[in-house]
């Protein structure tokens, strides 16, 4: 079963990032059209429901629904991070001219660059020990329940628990480390 | 890290973890006794521990969304350039945000270089969009001309259906970043900041309110000039829907980091919702950090921060900030920290009440001179404290529309918070004993608790305080008139009396005139509060030889002398009382003060003064005024919004609208049912409703809530206690309750001798008495009542409200006895009484019902035309204040038209 996540390759999670993106969009658009009260919890439902579609409908050419909720937990940080990168890169642009006339959505800037902070920590933890980057992915980009990630990387709840919290205090150590530095 | 050193660590690690964290030490110095270096790696990850359970909580998927919607837009957007909007050409992308993107654009015909900022707001919106409101809310900020506020020239909508707006093309930076590049000194940030204010205070005086005040719409040019972008902007584009604009367009438009508390708790937004936000802008310039930091700390955290917390001094905050604070010359404490806070505060009403205040002050302190702001402190939870135990014992009660008490209540709080404000503060800052002051009441007050109660903290306050200044006597002063106060409150008179005088002593041995002028009118004010109007106006007259010779007086100081004055002579000269008041309240509007408690409470006197005047429709209005302050906002406090509420239906009690009285009573036993302190407790609202409803006939309902009244019997003033027994009885009475009547009749004989002193007291047994009295001949009784009259001090000349029920419970017993022109006498006697003006004659239930009694005096008599007139007159008054389906009224209509056959 680990190998199945093991071998998710950079090809197959590029492939699940239009998918991804695409139904980001459409949630997106539908928040706009409802104006939910509850973003937060109701994206979180959405994506979840999503993905449970697209594991049913690809699962077969996945080799599993386990190897899809791996690929699918890459490409959602993948998505995170790319637009974060972009989102820089156009804050960066000539500092004169740029008359940021209303920047509406300035704490959305503030999460980008925490997007990036966390997406460096946990390159980190990815050469330390890949099973905790993993259960990052599919837990907090992924937004798997513990049950979920223990049966997509085959090991007990138990483990995936413990991973969890360990995988966490070496992030928050590490972002402090870099933020110090 | 290398994966075979994290092997070994995460071993520890794993142990640790799987034992409780006051065993982490032993685990480690176990598995780490010869590694030191491994055991620190593994202590500083443990110290993760707590902060890493809620970590990464939420999957990020609402964020992913967010951007993907956004740069989605960004992408159409791209197209833009070379467009042509209106008169202009698009000519790049310079800015973008949530809600829209900003193109540097110039004039598309040509006919003159101009560049200007063309702002596309975000597509879809336009569907929400009211776009007559947008319009005209675009003429309004087009009319905004003011050198450091950006223009907006034009706007309008798209082809497409876009809504666009042309703007001044300011080629500048945040503020923020233009005083860290140019590192500047605090000083010079605070310089920079005086024609911020000055725009926001032009902006407000056109009444438009920014609502994202921020660093990034506060642009320096490279001259060094300042301009405010987006004024009004978040108003413009406030859909059109109210519930909408309550949460979503709020969160949408708030900017965390600049948001004030009622943003946060989407309550009402008002010119004072920027002055905090200025004031966090400011705090960020002077400390490198918003008050209270970044949504980096988690949105819900920031959020409960600004709700809850109070800011860091930004002195201290500056010290471990940016540093930007450093360099200066003066330091960021005390005063500039005074000012922040100040701006900063959790209440509206307790910021600055308009930018010039707040300019005014940053002025001051450049200039070296004192500012007005002053920390909050302990002293103020103590202040609040004292007025909330102010009223209860301070009110003092008017007129009465016969059962039902109308007692205008108080709220003292007005002239005893401005004289803590300009003297207490100051008196006692300078005398230092403040420090002592509030270092006490620190001690003492527990917080959330009540571990001891006002009482014995005042005692111990008084007698500490007392022993400690025993060699300062400005201080002995001012504290003995802040004790006095309390005991006057509690109706402890002698010892109030006592206090004060001491401090006239005092303020005569160091000879410090604006204390003896002010000691003076403490004296005055006291005995106006003690019920001797007359020694309160001899003490009024000792003060003004002292008044003359000072060359400066004090607001608060005059306040209190013309409060006192109105105090002693409320009574005897109500119309003069309500110009004294009315000139306080007036030196309130010259100062702008008015959004603020204090102005609310003295309109109140106001109001008060003119019920006694038996002005009611004056006094209603005002009372309406200052209902719509507080729809405003500005009177957010609910325990005087409970007086307020219960005012204005008294005063319709007053006047005989029973309807409208019911109404404001039924918001105010609405309202929190915890507001049972002092001031205003709900026996008192439940007996003003009981009554209200037992005019309206609604009996069951209203002897529920009179029943209510006596929750805490000891709290009912023996002035309402009286009449409630009685109505009680009555509604017994009529129930066959022959054992509840004689008690409640019981109740009243035993509450009577507390209320003798009152004058409407003997008339509540005596209007029962009338209507309960056995029948007889006509001649028995006509005696009767009119010896009944007589007992309660009635003559054909009166004109106390307390009158008119027994009046009319007398002219009905006539009528039935056929003694008609006793009756009328009575029934005309009542409604020259109630009527208080000529509107009452079409509102007043009162003036109703005593024409009907009139008119079946009329019919006894045989003048059926003149029955009928009258009858015509009382239905339209009874329908007003009574209600249509009242038994009165229907009666009086069945009656109506009897006659007519």
């Amino acid at each position: 079963m680990l190998s199945n996540v093991d071998t998710v390759n950079s090809y197959e999670t590029d492939a699940l990032f239009p998918v991804v993106y695409d139904e980001l969009k459409r949630i997106a658009r539908h928040h706009l059209r409802t104006a939910a009260p509850d973003a937060t919890l109701c994206t979180t439902e959405l994506v979840h429901e999503a993905f449970l579609k697209l594991a049913r409908e690809r699962g077969a050419g996945w080799a599993g629904r386990a190897h899809f909720f791996g690929a699918a937990s890459r490409a959602m940080r993948q998505v995170l991070v790319s637009f974060a990168r972009r989102r820089q890169a156009l804050k960066r642009g000539g500092a004169w001219q740029m008359i940021p006339l209303h920047d509406g959505d300035a704490a959305l800037e503030i999460e980008m660059d925490s997007v990036l902070a966390l997406d460096g920590a946990l390159a980190q933890l990815e050469t330390t020990n890949q099973r905790l980057s993993r259960v990052v992915e599919l837990r907090f980009f992924g937004g798997l329940p513990e049950s979920e990630v223990a049966e997509v990387l085959g090991v007990s709840e138990r483990t995936v628990e413990r991973d969890w919290i360990k995988a966490r205090m070496f992030l928050l150590h590490e972002l402090k480390r870099t933020e110090q530095s | 890290m290398d994966p075979d050193r994290w092997r070994v660590i995460e071993r520890v690690l794993d142990e640790a973890l799987a034992h409780r964290p006051e065993q982490w030490q032993a685990v480690l110095d176990e598995a780490c006794s010869t590694d030191p270096e491994l055991r620190a790696e593994v202590e500083s990850l443990l110290r993760q521990a707590t902060k890493a359970q809620t970590f990464l909580a939420s999957p990020p998927f609402a964020l992913a969304a967010a951007i993907v919607a956004e740069s989605n837009n960004g992408e159409n957007e791209a197209k833009n350039a070379g467009r042509r909007i209106g008169s202009y050409r698009l000519i790049e992308e310079i800015g973008r945000g949530g809600m829209s993107r900003v193109f540097l654009a110039e004039r598309a015909d040509g006919q003159f270089e101009q560049r200007v900022a063309v702002k596309l707001l975000r597509p879809g919106l336009d569907s929400e969009l009211d776009q007559a409101r947008f319009r005209a809310e675009r003429q309004i900020l087009a009319a905004l001309n003011h050198p450091n506020v950006a223009r907006l020239f034009d706007g309008g909508l798209t082809n497409d259906g876009v809504p666009y707006l042309v703007l001044e093309y300011v080629e500048g930076k945040p503020i923020n970043l233009y005083c860290d590049e140019r590192k500047l000194s605090a000083v010079e940030r605070l310089e920079l900041f005086l024609p911020v204010l000055d725009a926001v205070q032009y902006a407000h005086r056109n009444l438009v309110v920014h609502r994202d005040l921020k660093p990034s719409n506060i642009l320096v040019t490279a001259d060094g000039e300042v301009k405010l972008l987006d004024f009004g902007l978040a108003k413009l584009l406030e859909p059109a829907n109210e519930d909408v604009s309550l949460t979503q367009t709020g969160q949408r438009w708030m900017t965390p980091e600049y948001a004030a508390p009622e943003q946060v708790r989407a309550d009402t937004v008002t010119t004072v919702t920027d002055i905090y936000q200025l004031g966090a802008v400011l705090y960020e310039l002077l400390t490198g950090s918003p008050p209270f930091g970044r949504r980096s700390r988690g949105l819900h955290e920031l959020e409960g921060a600004i709700v809850h917390d109070e800011p860091r001094a930004p002195s201290a905050a500056a010290s471990t900030g940016a540093g930007t604070g450093a360099g200066t010359g003066k330091p960021l404490r005390g005063d500039v920290d005074a000012i922040l806070l100040k701006a900063l505060r959790k209440e509206p009403e307790r910021r600055y009440s308009s930018a010039s205040a707040f300019r005014d002050d940053v002025e001051r302190f450049l200039r070296g001179q004192p500012v007005s702001a002053r920390p909050d402190t302990a002293l103020y939870r103590f202040r609040k404290l004292v007025r909330r135990n102010t009223v209860a014992s301070a009110a003092t009660a008017l007129a009465a529309a016969a059962l039902v008490v109308a007692t205008v209540l108080s709220v003292r709080g007005m002239r005893v918070a401005r004289r803590e404000r300009d003297h207490v503060e100051q008196a006692l800052r300078r005398s230092r004993a403040s420090v002592a002051f509030e270092s006490l009441i620190f001690k003492l007050i527990p917080v959330g608790g009540a571990a001891m109660t006002y009482d014995q903290l005042i005692a111990r306050g008084r007698d500490v305080l007392e022993r400690q200044f025993r060699g300062d006597p400005v201080s002995r002063m001012e504290l003995g008139i802040q004790f006095a106060q309390h005991y006057l409150q509690q109706g402890n008179d002698t010892a109030g009396l006592l206090l004060v005088g001491r401090s006239v002593a005092l303020a005569d041995s160091v000879r410090d005139a604006q204390m003896q002028v002010r000691t003076r009118c403490e004296m005055a004010y006291a005995h106006a509060r003690a019920g001797r109007p007359d020694s309160a106006l001899a003490w009024l007259a000792r003060t003004r030889p002292f008044l003359s010779r000072l060359p400066d007086v004090e607001r608060g100081t005059l306040d209190a002398c013309q409060g006192a004055e109105g105090d002693a002579i409320i009574r005897t000269n109500p119309d003069s009382a309500a110009e004294l008041y009315r000139a306080i309240a007036a030196r309130s509007v010259t100062a702008g003060d008015t959004a603020d408690l204090d102005y609310a409470n003295i309109l109140n006197d106001v109001a008060r003064a003119l019920h006694m005047a038996k002005r009611d429709r004056e006094s209603v209005a005002i009372l309406m005024h200052v209902a719509d302050l507080q729809r405003k906002g500005f009177g957010p406090d609910p325990l005087d919004q409970a007086v307020l509420l219960y005012n204005i239906s008294a005063v319709y009690t007053s006047l005989g609208e029973y309807r409208p009285a019911r109404e404001w009573l039924a918001k105010r036993v609405a309202l929190v049912p915890s507001l049972d302190s002092a001031p205003q407790p709900a026996e008192f609202a439940a007996y003003a409703y009981g009554s209200v409803l037992y005019r309206l006939a609604e009996l069951d309902s209203a002897e529920f809530w009179l029943t209510r009244a006596f929750t805490r019997p000891e709290l009912l003033w023996p002035r309402f206690a009286l009449p409630a027994h009685y109505m009680l009885a009555r509604i017994a009475l009529a129930r066959g309750r022959g054992d509840e009547v004689r008690h409640q009749l019981a109740m009243a004989d035993s509450i009577y001798p507390k209320a003798s002193k009152l004058v409407d007291a003997p008339s509540h047994g005596i209007a029962y008495r009338i209507a309960t009295m056995d029948g007889g001949g006509r001649p028995l009784v006509a005696a009767t009542i009119s010896r009944m009259l007589d007992s309660i001090g009635y003559k054909p000349t009166s004109t106390g409200q307390w009158f008119i029920d027994p009046l009319l419970e007398g002219a009905t017993r006539l009528v039935a006895a056929g003694a008609y022109d006793a009756a009328t006498r009575y029934a005309e006697h009542a409604v020259r009484i109630a009527a208080v003006d000529s509107i009452t004659y079409r509102q007043s239930g009162i003036v109703g019902e005593a024409q009907v009694v009139e008119a079946r005096a009329a019919l006894v008599r045989g003048d059926s035309a003149q029955a009928r007139a009258l009858l015509a007159r009382a239905v339209p008054p009874l329908t007003y204040g009574l209600g249509a389906r009242h038994p009165a009224t229907l009666a009086a209509v069945a009656l109506r038209d009897s006659i007519g056959r």
